[in-house]
């Protein structure tokens, strides 16, 4: 399993926000549908599909002119170690697989939006029309077949990249060290190392300067507070039902030993 | 026993329908939310799923089937909703009579209502011996039974706002969603003790009240609910 | 006004044949066998994208005779492909694609039309013109060519037609204002212009990028530039935002923002020179070696004391310090870069020293109180500069026109990217190759002078105006009647109401028109006011010649293959010219002229482009061959060498003190155009706005209206702006929004969404809606909206796009038709608008 992982990084430093991997990642969503769901080309252009925008654009501001941060983030899917919406699928349509990529498959998908609910990162998007939910697959059916993944592809920039894990790894800690460098401050590789216990260390990883970690939405300490809630009353449920059902057994054991001498124990009615 | 033949009404004709319709939507709510609970229930979606899939030429068999049990878990709330409304209609002006709230006599301070009525309860199912002041139902029967009304109410709640999610904030539809599932499992806890005090023979009574006469003799309820004749 | 273009060659189609013995190449790089991974790919078709107007390398995949996706052409050192290339199959699918010929069935503007038959389209069209051709009145046929539907072929067709009057966009672009203000300092000849690719940032090997005047990631040039600012970054470039608006990807968070008061960043360069200057943080061995800096000038008429032989051999006075006298440079052992002298009665100085002086009373602080850049931000950017260079650079700009002093921004940049030495460096700025193609179809001398010569000889204030880029004096002169009546307009794939400041006045112009045909497949404002609007192909659904123009330091050459068959009934730009043809000549000149084409196609026009290709040198011959090129889609050369130069400039160096500028400046004074001369000066001044001259202070709702291009959005045609894949992107940006800063709009009691009413001050009838988005990244002064997103005023087209945005702001339409002093450039922002809540 470990040689064929692979893993997406995306360098905000050398990023030049010329959007050409989101618009590429939206087209090569609609070849999917002409491949496999025998949609026609003209069709699949023509229509909106907001929810096959794997990757969207999350701007925002913080300061007061003119001392303002203006960040246009690119918001994706980053394919956790341990991926929360896989957990709670109801489903079981969500797979990690191999090369790392978290999968949604469509085929099994209810549309039930429970990994909206668990996703830490807020990344799942579901589409009324379809009745489905849909995120990032790491173009894992790209990079099966040895292409790179399509906004990697689309990059013309060097921003983003992908490749086995461990290569992907060692560029990207190369590049934020240099910019530590250059920059004079703190430069991380967001999701290289495990980010917390509660999603692991991520296929698709951010480099970006620790101190625009917000606007990059890349927080220290995701979370899913559903997932974590669903587990605990899982299990609480769980031991509650069981301490209830021995509750119950030791009970009817105690009518058993009593039951002779109960007002209730109509015996001549039995 | 001493009998005057006489007959008191524990529950009525529409009580005792409502009832039974009740434990068919449960059946039917357990059923169908299983699947969605956990992948170990799966096999019900797949039952059901294969018949449809058979005709639909769907992909994935439990995906279809577990399409179908979140169908028909909606639509139960609806049937449960609708036969819900003659019942809160008759019932709700009557709530006085359903000797359901805790009934403290004349300069009873609760601690010691409470007390009283926690040993009359030890009285009848640890004992297993007559109460002495428990009317139609004891304490933790009330307690029960308005935790239940409770749990049944939020259940609708959250289950309204799962269906229709996109009406609300993604807060409120995660809060209602674990909500939901404690929801659940307080229920089947619930319905645990329920269903064995239902059918112990210290109830024997109810249950024949519940699900056959509707009465009981009056003989027998002046023994066992002696607080109805205070 | 003569027009002389490059020679025309004949060749016989043996001559032809025996130059590609061997037969042809296939014009199509087909991929042999389809792998899983080509997914079904059929074709791979070499393209150069089209969605703005860099013809970026691109490979079109197709399959079953669809266009699925594009990718960049991987046979460059630098691969790109933006958003908007990307989004390529989008606008090839649009819905709202004009579908057939229309001919109007409303008045002009109103936008109803009925379909035709191309026979009756194209007879109309034919018919008019070869009346007006036969009463002699062939050169009253207005010709607006930009995405021209048959390149090579169209633009001789209007000139052999009998009309040069040509009213191209560059003057809303980078004439005159960037050529010139590079030009004067670079060289070019008598009147200097440095084109597009002459110079160019090394931006992937720079340490710090000050960019100012354009945005190097919206601001197109994906190939190369784009690419190749993106690998600065990779390698830890700096860089410093000069801008009343903060764009995104110049360094979001890391970039220093000098938020300059829009019009005003002479001020701030001014005061940069002045900190440069009195630190020492020039380089004197640069100046010394390859500029003019110790040139002795005239302190009155700030002409040379004595220029000799200037371009062929020039040689100039100096102050030898050795010999303690003026001698001229070849014979100067020692010559002073500084210092006031007397030479024959008259007061000289050196170049450098008349720089100094004149920047002397600008200190950073003066210059705050001007551009609003706080002073110490000035200070520390000349002082990184220093540090930096010569891996640093001033951005050498593109479209450049705003305001008034353009001119004086643009060749100040270019005069302090020489103080720091940084021409000709590796990290600094570096020169481009371009190889040059020639076209097979004949030219010929019109005798009637041209509306935009006839100005550019006899009108004052149009002398410098380059008269193949006027586009913006069609209005004006349709207003004047001068030098004579336009009678017809045929739009080529332009839209001149939308792409040049007055806009307003243009639609105006074009209402005044005997008939006004426009060819484009999408619908833009200007076809509103068409009589006959013929659609031709996307670029995708048709074969086109060579290519070369491109912004490279090697010279680049691409080839253009068909991806799709067209769509609709929409024409081939060729077949469409050709049918024009045959309606307007008689059959003896249509043979001549277009005989050899009708039968030989695109080859014909490819083979004698190969036969005449010129530039090459010799490491370029090694690796270029047809074969090589059909089959890689681009060749690439060898780089211009890393080394200072000049440009035939007058004095033979760079001219950081531009004695062209000199020149002009004498002139000016000498017709008693003081305040002209402000604008044509070698010194450092600060001349004003036109918005300046209007008001000193803005009120509390007036702003200037500025704008900058989207990565997502290219020009006001609708190929980018009626893409849905576009706009997917787009609407996350609020790309169809007027920004303006958040407690300026505050005060006026405005909040994000709210709907405003815009209108220029001068104009106040002429009001636009928009919806505004308070921010903080943008300059109190300004208004800015994303240029080519807004539908502006001409509301009637968003009939036409579902789409596109349906309010939004175009300045262009609003702007005035004012001219910038002697270039007649477009000064596209130089107004003032005023907003206020819509009703």
């Amino acid at each position: 399993m470990k040689e064929k992982q692979m893993a997406v990084c995306y360098d905000s430093q050398a990023c030049i926000k010329c959007f050409a991997c989101v618009v590429n990642c939206s087209v090569e969503n609609r070849a999917r549908l002409q491949r496999e769901r025998g949609t026609g080309v003209e069709k699949t252009m023509m229509e909106k599909l907001p929810h096959l925008n794997y990757l969207t654009i999350e701007k925002s501001e913080s300061g007061v002119f003119p001392d303002v941060k203006s960040v246009a983030a690119l918001k994706h899917c980053q394919h956790c170690e341990y991926p929360k919406c896989m957990d709670i699928c109801p489903a079981e349509a969500i797979s990690k697989e191999d090369t790392g990529a978290v999968l949604i498959n469509r085929d099994k998908c209810v549309g039930c939006q429970s990994c909206i609910d668990a996703c830490p990162y807020d990344v799942p998007v579901f589409d009324r029309e379809t009745g489905k939910t849909y995120k990032c697959i790491m173009c894992n059916d790209r990079l099966e077949a040895g292409l790179p993944t399509a906004c990697a592809e689309a990059c013309p920039s060097v921003a983003i990249f992908c490749g086995t894990a461990s290569d992907v790894r060692a560029e990207a800690k190369e590049r934020a060290e240099r910019y530590e460098k250059v920059f004079g401050k703190k430069f991380i590789v967001y999701g290289a190392e495990p980010v917390n216990s509660h999603v692991g260390s991520l296929s698709y990883m951010t480099i970006a300067a620790e101190e625009n970690a917000d606007p990059y939405m890349l927080p220290e300490n995701p979370k899913s507070g559903v997932s974590i809630a669903r587990n605990v009353i899982k299990i609480g449920g769980a031991a509650a039902i069981g301490a209830a059902a021995a509750g119950i057994a030791v009970h009817v054991s105690h009518w058993k030993k009593h039951k002779e001498d109960s007002v209730y124990h109509h015996k001549d009615e039995e | 026993m001493n009998d005057n033949g006489r007959q008191i009404t524990l529950f009525t004709n529409l009580q005792m329908w409502y009832h039974k319709h009740i434990i068919h939507y449960m059946i039917f709510f357990i059923l169908t939310g299983l699947p969605l609970v956990s992948p170990w229930f799966h096999w019900i979606a797949y039952a059901v799923g294969v018949p449809v899939a058979a005709f639909s030429g769907a992909a994935d068999i439990t995906s279809v089937g577990l399409q179908i049990c979140r169908a028909a878990h909606r639509i139960t709330a609806v049937l449960w909703i609708v036969t819900s409304i003659p019942i809160v209609f008759a019932m709700l002006p009557k709530i006085g009579r359903w000797d359901m709230t805790p009934r403290r006599r004349e300069g009873q301070g609760w601690v010691e209502y409470i007390k009283e009525g926690l040993i009359d309860t030890k009285r009848v199912y640890i004992d297993w011996q007559y109460p002495k002041y428990m009317g139609k139902y004891n304490l933790l029967q009330i307690a029960a039974a308005w935790a239940v009304i409770g749990i049944c109410l939020l259940m609708l709640a959250s289950g309204a706002v799962l269906w229709f999610r996109l009406w609300f904030s993604e807060g409120l539809v995660s809060v209602m969603r674990v909500a939901h599932l404690a929801g659940f499992m307080a229920m089947v806890v619930f319905l645990i003790f329920h269903v064995y005090f239902a059918i112990h023979p210290v109830n024997r009574a109810g249950y024949e009240a519940m699900f056959r006469t509707g009465k009981d003799s009056e003989a027998h309820a002046r023994k066992k609910h002696p607080g109805l004749f205070l | 006004m003569k027009l002389t273009r490059r020679s025309f060659m004949k060749t016989s189609m043996a001559g032809l044949a025996a130059a590609v013995a061997g037969g042809t190449p296939p014009l199509a790089a087909e991929a042999a066998v389809v792998t899983a991974s080509d997914y079904g790919v059929e074709k791979k078709v070499y393209m150069n994208c089209r969605m703005c107007a860099q013809f970026c390398p691109m490979v079109g995949r197709v399959r079953d005779g669809r266009l699925v996706s594009v990718e960049a052409n991987p046979n460059t050192p630098y691969p790109a492909v933006c958003g908007r290339g990307r989004a390529a199959p989008g606008a090839l699918y649009d819905p709202d694609r004009i579908k057939g010929p229309l001919i109007a069935t409303g008045e002009k503007g109103s936008g109803q039309f009925r379909s035709a038959s191309w026979e009756e389209a194209l007879d109309m069209v034919g018919k008019k013109m070869a009346e007006l051709r036969n009463q002699g009145e062939a050169h009253t046929v207005a010709y607006f060519p930009r995405f021209n539907a048959a390149p090579g072929l169209d633009n001789a067709l209007f000139n052999l037609y009998g009309t040069d009057n040509l009213f191209n966009y560059g003057d809303s672009c980078y004439g005159s204002t960037n050529q010139i203000g590079l030009g004067s300092v670079l060289g070019g000849g008598p009147v200097p212009r440095q084109g597009n690719s002459a110079v160019m940032g090394d931006y992937e090997n720079a340490r710090l990028a000050v960019l100012i005047g354009r945005n190097p990631v919206g601001g197109l040039v994906a190939f190369p530039w784009g690419a190749m600012f993106g690998r600065g970054r990779k390698n830890g470039l700096k860089t410093v935002v000069i801008d009343p608006r903060k764009p995104a990807g110049t360094g979001e968070t890391d970039a220093d923002w000098l938020p300059v008061i829009p019009g005003t960043d002479t001020a701030l360069l001014m005061a940069l020179a002045n900190v440069i200057f009195a630190n020492k943080y020039y380089d004197e061995d640069f100046l010394r070696k390859h500029t003019n800096a110790d040139m002795l000038i005239n302190q009155e008429t700030l002409l040379p004391a004595d220029l000799q032989n200037p371009f062929e051999e020039p040689d100039y006075l100096v102050w030898d310090e050795a010999a303690g006298k003026a001698v001229m440079k070849s014979e100067a052992e020692k010559p002073a870069l500084f210092g006031e002298y007397d030479y024959e009665g008259a007061k000289v100085k050196t170049g450098l020293q008349a720089l100094i002086d004149s920047c002397a009373s600008y200190t950073p602080e003066e210059a705050e109180k001007i551009c609003g850049v706080k002073a110490a931000q000035i200070t520390k950017l000349a002082s990184d500069l220093n540090e930096a260079r010569p891996r640093c650079f001033l951005e050498r700009g593109y479209r450049s026109t705003r305001y008034f002093n353009s001119m004086n921004e643009r060749r100040m940049v270019s005069v302090i990217n020489g103080l720091l030495g940084v021409y000709g460096e590796e990290g600094g700025l570096i020169y481009g190759r371009n190889v040059r193609l020639d076209n097979p179809f004949a030219w010929s001398e019109n005798e009637e002078e041209t509306v935009c010569g006839h100005y550019a000889e006899n009108v004052e204030g149009f002398e410098l105006a380059d008269p193949w880029n006027l586009r913006r004096l069609f209005p004006k002169a349709v207003a004047e009647n001068r030098p004579y009546k336009m009678r017809m307009a045929f739009i080529n794939g332009q839209n001149p109401v939308g792409g040049g400041s007055g806009g307003w006045f243009t639609a105006e112009a074009l209402k005044k028109m005997e008939m006004v045909v426009a060819v484009s497949p999408f619908w833009n404002e200007s076809l509103l006011f068409a009589d006959v609007i013929l659609p031709d192909t996307t670029f995708m659904e048709r074969d086109e010649p060579l290519f070369a123009e491109y912004k490279a330091t090697f010279p680049v050459l691409t080839v253009h293959n068909k991806a799709v068959e067209p769509m609709f009934n929409v024409k081939n730009g060729y077949d469409m010219m050709l049918e024009l043809a045959r309606r307007v000549f008689d059959e003896d000149e249509y043979e001549e002229y277009f005989g050899d084409f009708e039968r030989g196609g695109i080859n014909y026009i490819i083979d004698y482009q190969l036969e005449n290709l010129m530039g090459l040198n010799e490491a370029d011959e090694k690796t270029f061959s047809r074969t090589g090129l059909f089959e890689s889609g681009v060749w690439c050369g060898t780089p211009a060498p890393i080394k200072p130069a000049a440009k035939r400039s007058p004095s033979g160096k760079i001219e950081v003190y531009s004695t062209f500028m000199a020149k002009w400046n004498d002139r000016l004074k000498g017709e008693g155009r003081e305040k002209e001369a402000m604008y044509y000066t070698p010194l450092f001044t600060y001349a004003p706005t036109y918005w300046q001259g209007l008001k000193e202070t803005l009120g509390e709702d007036e702003f200037i209206p500025i704008t900058g291009f989207s990565p997502l959005s290219s020009f006001t045609g609708a190929q980018t702006r009626n893409n849905i894949l576009l706009k997917n992107a787009g609407e996350s940006l609020d790309y169809d929004h007027v920004f303006i800063n958040a407690s300026k709009g505050r005060a006026l009691g405005l909040k994000t969404e709210d709907e405003v009413e815009i209108f220029n001050i001068e104009m106040p009838s002429v009001k636009v809606r928009a919806r505004v988005c308070l921010t903080e990244t943008v300059e109190p002064h300004a208004l800015f909206c994303y240029y080519g997103v807004g539908t502006g005023y001409f509301t009637k087209i968003a009939e036409k796009l579902s789409v596109a945005a349906p309010d939004g702001l175009n300045p262009n339409h609003i702007g005035n038709l004012t001219y910038t002093p002697v270039d007649a450039s477009a000064p596209s922002q130089d107004f003032i608008v005023k907003i206020r809540r819509a009703l």
